[in-house]
Parts: C-alpha cells; sequence; structure tokens
C-alpha cells in the first residue's frame, strides 16, 4: 500500500481526500472489480490485509451490490471491523474505479450520544401518550359503562313507578270501599273493614316506599314545599297510628309545642312519609309502653322527636340501620321492607335537614329530626281542611277506566252532590267534555285510545275553559311537570283519599 | 460452490430492534442495552439456501420515520428488504408502511419481508389482526418476532434468503 499522494489523483478524487487528510484510504479497482492500487493508511480505517489482484467485493463486503461505475456517497458506514467510514466512488477514466474511504469513526460516535439522547427522549413521550391514551379510553369505557348503568336505574325507576301505578289504582277500590263500609255496617263489620283500610294503607305505605326509594336513587325527587296547617297534618298522622298502637296496647301520644307557627312552608308530603316511617317502625317494633311523637321549633328549625319503649338499638348496629335492604337481627325486627328508615334519611337530606337518635338496649329509642322551614306568608289563605258536605249541583265529568273506581267514586261524588258525566277513555272525555261544558273534568292518565295527557292537550287546544284535574297513580315529578304542561290544573295521586278529593273539588271550583 | 453475495437491507422507526434482530441472526445473541444506529452497520452471514449458499450482506440502517435522500442511497443495489416494526408501538407499523411505499417508488419492487418484533411483550401489543392481514398484502411474509428469545427471526430472514438466492 503507497503512501496518499494528492496530487497523482484524478480532480473529483482529489478533492475528496483534500477535505479528510490523513484519516482516508483511496483505492483504485478496474471494472470487474479488482484492486488495482491502495493508497493512504488503512489502519486509520481498521482495515488491514487489502490485497491488490482481489476483488474488492469480497475484501470488503460494504461494497456488494453498488455499481462502481457510478458516483456514489455513502455516509457513515460500519465497515465490518467496527469502525464508521464515508464512502464515495467515482468513475475513473480508464475502465477503472475510484473508492475512497474517510474516517468518520469521531463524528460517528459523538452524533450516536446525540440520537440516543434524542431516541430515548421521543420513546418516552411515545410511551407516555400510550398512558394519556390508555387513561382517555378508560375513562370513556368507565363513562359509557356509568351511563348505562343510569339508564338501568332510571329503567327501574320507571318500571317502580308503572308497578307503583298498578298497585295504586286497585288499593283506591279497597281502601275506599272499607272506608265507605265502615259507616254502613254493624260494629263487628266495622271492624273488620276498619282493619281492611289499615292493610290497605300499610300496603301502600310500601308502595310509596318502594317509588320514593327509586326516585332518590336517580336524583329524580325534589323538594315541593307548600304552606300546610301543621297540627292538621300530626292530627292527620295521629289518626292513622293510634289505632295501630291501640291494637297493641301501647299508649300513643302527639304533641306540637304553641311556638310552632299554626302554618308554615314545608314539604307536607315527606314530613308526612318521615312521621309515617318513624311512627310506623316504632309501634312496630315497640312491645309494651308508649310512643310518643313531639314537634317543637329549635333554633328556627321544625324539630320532630319519635320516642318508643321498645326494645332499643345495639351502639354497633346505630350506623347500620340507615342503609338499605338492612334490618336488624331478631325476628321482630325482620318486618318490613328494610328501606323505611333508609328513606327517611334520605328524605331529611332532600329537605335539608338532618336525623340522630338515642338509644339503650332495653329502654327504647329516641328518633330526633331537625328540617329547615319557612313561616307562612300572610297573605296565603288557609286551605279548605274539611270536605264540602254537599255541592249545588256543579256538574263533573269523570273519565276513568277501571269500574270498581268508577262506581266507588260515584259513591262518594254524588253523596257530595255533583251531577256526574262518566266515560271510560280519552276520546270520549274530550268530546263529551266540548259537547256538555262540564265545569270540572276528572281525568285518568292512562286512558285507552286516547290518554290523559293527550286529551287534555286537545281540550285545551279546542277551548275548554274549565278545570281539569288529573287523577293518576303516577307519582313521579316529571309526571307532574307533563301534566301542567298538557293544560291540567290539579294533581290527585292514587290512591284517593275521599276527603282530600272533596277538599281539592271544593276549592278548585270555588 | 461459492456464494453468492446479496445485499440486504433492514429498515424500520427507530428502536424497533432492527440492530438486535440482526445480531441474533448472525451472531445469536442479544442484549438488552439500547444503541441507536448512526448511518449504516454492516454484517454478513453465509446461509444455505435451495438455490445454493448465499452470503447476506446485510445493511443495518439508522431508523427513521422517513428516507430522506441519505437514507435512499443506502437502499441502492439492494436485493431485498427486511421491514421492521414494534408490536408494541403500532405506530410503528405505519412508519414501515411508509418506508416500504417510498422504497417501492424509488427502486420499484424489491422482495421484502415484513417481522412485527418484540413478541416476547405480546402482553403490551396493541397491533391486532387486521394490521397483520393488510401488511401480508405488501409483503412476501409476516412474521412475529422477538429479536430477544429469537422466536422467528431465522425463519424471517431465510424465507427473504430463498427470495433472494435465485
Amino acid at each position: 500500500m503507497s503512501t496518499l499522494d494528492i496530487a497523482r489523483l484524478p480532480d473529483a478524487v482529489a478533492k475528496i481526500v483534500a477535505a479528510a487528510v490523513p484519516a482516508t484510504v483511496v483505492l483504485r479497482v478496474d471494472r470487474l472489480g479488482r484492486l488495482l492500487e491502495a493508497h493512504g493508511d488503512a489502519s486509520t480505517v481498521k482495515l488491514s490485509g487489502l490485497g491488490t489482484g482481489k476483488s474488492v467485493f469480497s475484501q470488503l463486503p460494504m461494497l456488494e451490490g453498488s455499481d462502481l461505475g457510478d458516483r456514489n456517497h455513502w455516509a457513515c458506514i460500519d465497515n465490518g471491523a467496527g469502525h464508521a467510514v464515508d464512502v464515495d466512488t467515482v468513475p475513473g477514466e480508464l475502465d477503472d474505479a475510484w473508492i475512497v474511504l474517510v474516517s468518520v469513526e469521531d463524528r460517528r460516535l459523538a452524533q450516536q450520544q446525540q440520537q440516543l439522547a434524542a431516541n430515548e427522549a421521543r420513546l418516552m413521550n411515545q410511551r407516555q401518550q400510550k398512558l394519556v391514551d390508555q387513561l382517555v379510553a378508560a375513562r370513556s369505557e368507565l363513562e359509557l359503562r356509568r351511563r348505562e348503568a343510569e339508564e338501568a336505574l332510571t329503567d327501574k325507576t320507571r318500571f317502580i313507578a308503572s308497578m307503583s301505578h298498578e298497585f295504586r289504582t286497585p288499593l283506591t277500590s279497597v281502601i275506599g270501599y272499607a272506608e265507605w263500609l265502615s259507616t254502613a255496617l254493624d260494629d263487628t263489620a266495622q271492624r273488620q273493614s276498619r282493619a281492611i283500610v289499615r292493610a290497605g294503607r300499610h300496603m301502600l305505605s310500601l308502595v310509596n316506599n318502594l317509588l320514593e326509594q327509586a326516585q332518590l336513587e336517580t336524583n329524580q325527587a325534589s323538594a315541593r314545599p307548600d304552606c300546610i296547617a301543621l297540627r292538621d297534618l300530626v292530627e292527620d298522622i295521629a289518626a292513622i297510628m293510634a289505632p295501630l298502637a291501640a291494637e297493641k296496647g301501647l299508649a300513643f301520644a302527639a304533641f306540637v309545642d304553641p311556638q310552632l307557627p299554626e302554618r308554615l312552608v314545608i314539604d307536607e308530603m315527606r314530613v308526612r312519609q318521615i312521621l309515617i316511617n318513624l311512627l310506623g317502625n316504632a309501634v312496630k317494633f315497640t312491645r309494651t309502653g308508649s310512643v310518643q311523637l313531639n314537634l317543637s321549633s329549635q333554633a328556627d328549625q321544625l324539630h320532630i322527636e319519635v320516642a318508643d319503649t321498645g326494645p332499643g338499638i345495639a351502639e354497633d348496629d346505630k350506623g347500620r340501620i340507615f342503609t338499605a335492604f338492612k334490618r336488624l337481627e331478631g325476628s321482630q325486627r325482620q318486618v318490613g321492607s328494610g328501606l323505611g328508615l333508609h328513606i327517611t334519611l334520605q328524605l331529611v337530606k332532600l329537605l335539608g335537614g338532618s336525623i340522630g337518635l338515642d338509644s339503650e338496649i332495653g329502654r327504647g329509642t329516641k328518633f330526633h329530626v331537625r328540617l329547615p322551614y319557612q313561616d307562612a306568608p300572610a297573605e296565603i289563605p288557609a286551605a279548605a281542611s274539611e270536605p264540602a258536605a254537599a255541592t249545588t249541583g256543579q256538574h263533573l265529568l269523570l273519565a276513568e277506566d277501571d269500574p270498581d273506581l268508577v262506581q266507588l267514586l260515584q259513591l262518594y261524588l254524588a253523596r257530595a252532590g255533583y251531577v256526574l258525566t262518566i266515560v271510560d277513555n280519552g276520546r270520549d272525555a274530550v268530546s263529551e267534555a266540548l259537547a256538555r261544558q262540564p265545569d270540572l273534568v276528572l281525568m285518568d292518565f292512562n286512558l285507552p285510545i286516547v290518554d290523559g295527557l293527550s286529551a287534555a292537550c286537545q281540550l285545551r287546544e279546542k277551548g275548554y275553559s274549565g278545570v281539569v284535574v288529573a287523577l293518576t297513580g303516577a307519582t313521579l315529578d316529571d309526571d307532574r311537570l307533563q301534566a301542567v304542561e298538557a293544560g291540567f290544573d290539579g294533581f290527585i295521586a292514587k290512591p284517593i283519599r275521599m276527603p282530600e278529593l272533596m277538599a281539592t273539588l271544593q276549592a278548585l271550583l270555588a | 460452490m461459492e456464494a453468492v453475495a446479496r445485499k440486504i437491507c433492514i429498515i424500520g422507526d427507530f428502536a424497533v430492534g432492527k440492530t438486535s434482530t440482526v445480531a441474533r441472526f448472525v451472531h445469536n445473541a442479544f442484549s438488552e442495552k439500547y444503541l441507536t444506529t448512526v448511518g449504516v452497520k454492516i454484517d454478513t452471514r453465509e446461509i444455505d439456501t435451495n438455490s445454493g449458499p448465499v452470503k447476506l450482506v446485510i445493511w443495518d440502517i439508522a431508523g427513521t420515520d422517513r428516507f430522506s435522500a441519505i437514507e435512499f442511497s443506502y437502499l441502492r443495489g439492494a436485493a431485498g428488504y427486511l421491514v421492521v416494526a414494534d408490536g408494541t408501538r403500532g405506530h410503528t407499523v405505519d412508519v414501515a408502511r411508509r418506508l416500504r411505499a417510498e422504497a417501492r417508488e424509488r427502486y420499484g419492487e424489491v422482495p421484502s419481508v415484513m417481522l412485527v418484533n418484540k413478541a416476547d411483550l405480546a402482553d403490551e401489543w396493541d397491533t391486532d389482526e387486521a394490521t397483520f392481514d393488510s401488511l401480508a398484502q405488501d409483503h412476501a411474509a409476516v412474521f412475529r418476532t422477538s429479536a430477544k428469545t429469537g422466536d422467528n427471526v431465522e425463519n424471517a430472514i431465510r424465507t427473504l434468503a430463498e427470495m433472494v438466492a435465485g
């Protein structure tokens, strides 16, 4: 191998070599690739044993596949000996070719460090991005599952509401007829019919609890505060509870603090349910002694206290009794749906209040409920609490498809002096109301042919200006809203309590 | 019978395991340490094929997601391509597709075999069956390989060797 003499090289080759001396090797090969000449220090590019006359392709595998008749430049090629070279091929003028190998090992090492850092950073970014993508996908999946669960819950609520409606219609007949009979039969039959009323009301409270629970689960429940006569409510509750307590030989008493206003603004239906649930439990689980209800005003809140002399609740159980479907051990505690106290807690929260209890095993339990309320505005007149004894022949159209309920309503409404027109579907309700112009239309939601909502809409569209009252077992807030939008003036939930029905009709027709 | 020499280029995105695949094939070795390739690293191995012995001169070209003029020049004279992607990084399959298309545009039809590498990390793969089906239309064969365990590396490169030996 001769010393490299730039002056002896062709111009194109010399230019490449000039920029790279001394770490350069120049080879000349013939058209078949046989090595003719080798110039420079081969050790600078970690090559050894280059032999003239032999094929350059076998000595330098990196040249395999290349056409030495073309000008080529390959940057930074590991020459097979762990050394990086730039390779140039330059066609010669004598049916030969020149191959220039320039050592770039230092450049390769520097570039490798730089590129390694850059690639590792990119890999890290890609891994992070992948994790982020996985998180986003997991969140989307969770969101999908949450929506599905919500939809399932809504479906369940609708189902329970529908079942509730189905129960309420026959319960209206059961309770209504039993109440009617209790005023008309001998003492024994009256006691029996009152038992039917009690059983019916108990069943109704179970239905109400189920429905309330379903509404609370889907956050469909909302407080509906209204001006109420608190003492009337307490009397009403006492009238329900006292006979139940008396049957078990328990003393029952209800007290209302005179400091409490006569009228206040609060959600009567929810307060009623809270009282019924707490008092119902107290009566149910107390064998001897008494059950007592106290209402007072403390720190501008309604304070409800329900005290019994029952078996008491163990310390460990106090935290569990408000959990749904949790019933305490012991045969006495296994009665009921296991929803009462859970719903009571939810209702108290819904009304913005709090609930707690004191209890001692063998001595009894005292529940405390505190509920915020507002004073009733002075200008709101007191609602009629007593039904009218009789009307002056006002005309009422009843649209109801349950024949038993129709017969029951006929009994009460006729006795109250109303003139009745009865239809059993929505289409006839519209045509009869438009033809006869009754003072009031009392109409079920779920009527055949044309449902109650559509019928109410049609009545309003066709100019009927009388009062239209919804009569239904549907009690969801959405249903009430729909009723108002359809043109209903009032809403009476089944099972209908006859005194309330009469009072509502009288108020709406006044 | 003297072995015929054939230039084979191995291409793909960075860090998909090209150098490790060549090391497994040529030296039956594997290193966990990641060392990026700068320019081209050349290795050779002679194997027997149905057409006779072949000396594979394997150009391990630095990983890139797109060829520049420099990388294109490396492909010149290649008898076949080993195209590599990383099964745990799905987008490297897209890069492999792009590189294959660019090479075809520049140098026409050259036999190629696709290696979806890192089969030893199958749990972390984000490459599905549909992707394999579509890759099969672009390459003579598609292999799930692991340079770490050696799975299918020999098969994949021998498949290409058979195609370029004749």
